[in-house]
């Protein structure tokens, strides 16, 4: 086979593996998911529970972290724990399908793997509210 | 005898042709897609409250392509007529408020007055002062969906 | 024509990436450790904050330098609050001056936020010096 030859066949093979139709790759390399944070933040007292409604427009991880726990009245933070969840938004409430009860960290304390569409995040009083606090939930998403 | 000038004109053709991303146009094809729009099967009712400039919101999941029925049924509470006027709508969970796409103002009836086709998912229906409020209103919805 | 096929190939391999790619290039978080300095001062009763990133997991540790006058302030750390008005504190202690880290806690990556603030001990205004080491 001749260099000119050789170079065409060539070509067609590099062209055909560079661009070639993605229904026919064998091999794929992985899609880039763009993650988002978001911050949720509010005041409950005793046995409340407030809930965020997000939009996952992709399949994927929701890691969730309760980041904060404060006097609503003085600002000062507090170790109690509080229950976090993520589920889905249901008549006036968000019935969490994953929940842990945790103390305010700056690591995330759970992950829910979660299909597309409509979430929430759930915070609620576990019994460990006396006055009221303010909370801050960070969440990556999707 | 494919000379090497040419090749070198070809190659920027095939690499173009190879990687253009656009759509070749097909030919129209006979197939027909048909939605089906299903009737409501589940009734859900919504019993809350609104203070005077504020709103409340029920979130439902419709399961199948279909039709919803959204109905205020009642208004009332201590001080307001039952007449009075409000806004309903539609739309999605968002935030700590459902963010409406379809809006409606009026008094409560016996007839939907919201009805509209909608895919499967997640919805609210948010009922809101529109200025008309003196007192907090006790409010009953009606949500008929498939 | 005098170009080889050699030439062909460079150019081939060129066009090709360049008109195919639409892989992102990833880029490597920095792993080492990193300090700065917060110093402001406030009055009596009030506090002051100031936001960082942190790049990969590790331990934030926070030591107070510097008070002048000298009293024990109150340090901690914690979520900015998304309208920029301050930080939601997290972990929080009362210290006097001292050399080492008074407070650590792990962080994964993100940004958070230091706060220093009166304990009721501040007579008009302090100055404060703040070490902020992280990753």
């Amino acid at each position: 086979m001749s260099a000119t030859r050789l170079a065409a066949v060539m070509v067609c093979t590099l062209v055909a593996a560079a661009c070639g139709d993605e229904a026919a790759e064998t091999v794929t390399s992985p899609e880039t998911v763009t993650f988002s944070t978001a911050q949720f933040s509010n005041v409950i007292g005793p046995g409340g529970r407030r809930f965020y409604s997000f939009t996952l427009e992709t399949s994927g991880p929701v890691t969730v972290t309760l980041a904060s726990v404060t006097s609503a009245d003085t600002g000062a933070p507090l170790t109690i724990p509080l229950r976090v969840g993520v589920g889905r938004p249901q008549g006036t409430e968000c019935p969490p399908a994953t929940v842990v009860t945790v103390p305010a960290a700056l690591q995330s304390q759970f992950t829910h793997l979660a299909g597309d569409g409509i979430y929430c995040i759930d915070v609620a009083d576990p019994g460990t509210v006396t006055t009221p606090v303010r909370f801050a939930v960070r969440f990556t998403h999707p | 005898m494919v000379t090497r000038r040419t090749l070198a004109a070809l190659i920027p053709l095939v690499v173009i042709a190879a990687c253009d991303k656009t759509e070749t146009p097909t030919s129209a094809t006979d197939t027909t897609t048909t939605t089906t729009v299903a009737s409501p099967t589940t009734t859900e009712e919504f019993n809350g409250t609104v203070t005077v400039g504020g709103s409340s919101f029920y979130a439902f999941t419709v399961a199948d392509n279909g039709t919803v029925n959204v109905t205020l049924a009642s208004v009332g509470g201590a001080g307001v007529p039952s007449t009075v006027w409000m806004g309903l709508g539609v739309g999605a969970p968002s935030g700590e408020d459902c963010s409406t796409t379809t809006l409606t103002n009026g008094p409560a009836g016996a007839s939907p007055q919201v009805s509209s086709v909608y895919a499967p998912g997640i919805y609210c229906v948010k009922v809101a002062d529109i200025g008309n409020l003196a007192q907090t209103a006790t409010v009953a919805v009606t949500i008929a969906h498939p | 024509m005098t170009h080889t096929p050699r030439l062909f190939f460079g150019v081939l391999a060129v066009l090709a990436a360049a008109g195919c790619s639409t892989t992102a290039s990833p880029t490597a978080a920095s792993s080492s450790a990193a300090t700065f300095t917060f110093t402001s001062s406030f009055t009596a009763n009030g506090s002051a904050s100031r936001s960082f990133e942190q790049l990969t997991t590790g331990v934030v540790g926070l030591t107070l330098t510097a008070a002048s006058p000298d009293v024990r302030l109150g340090i901690g750390l914690g979520i900015p609050r998304p309208d920029g008005s301050g930080c939601n504190l997290t972990r929080a202690v009362e210290v006097a001056v001292g050399g080492a880290p008074q407070l650590t806690v792990t962080a994964d990556p993100g940004v958070w936020c230091v706060r220093v603030y009166d304990i009721g001990l501040v007579p008009e205004r302090v100055t404060f010096a703040l070490d902020v080491s992280h990753f």
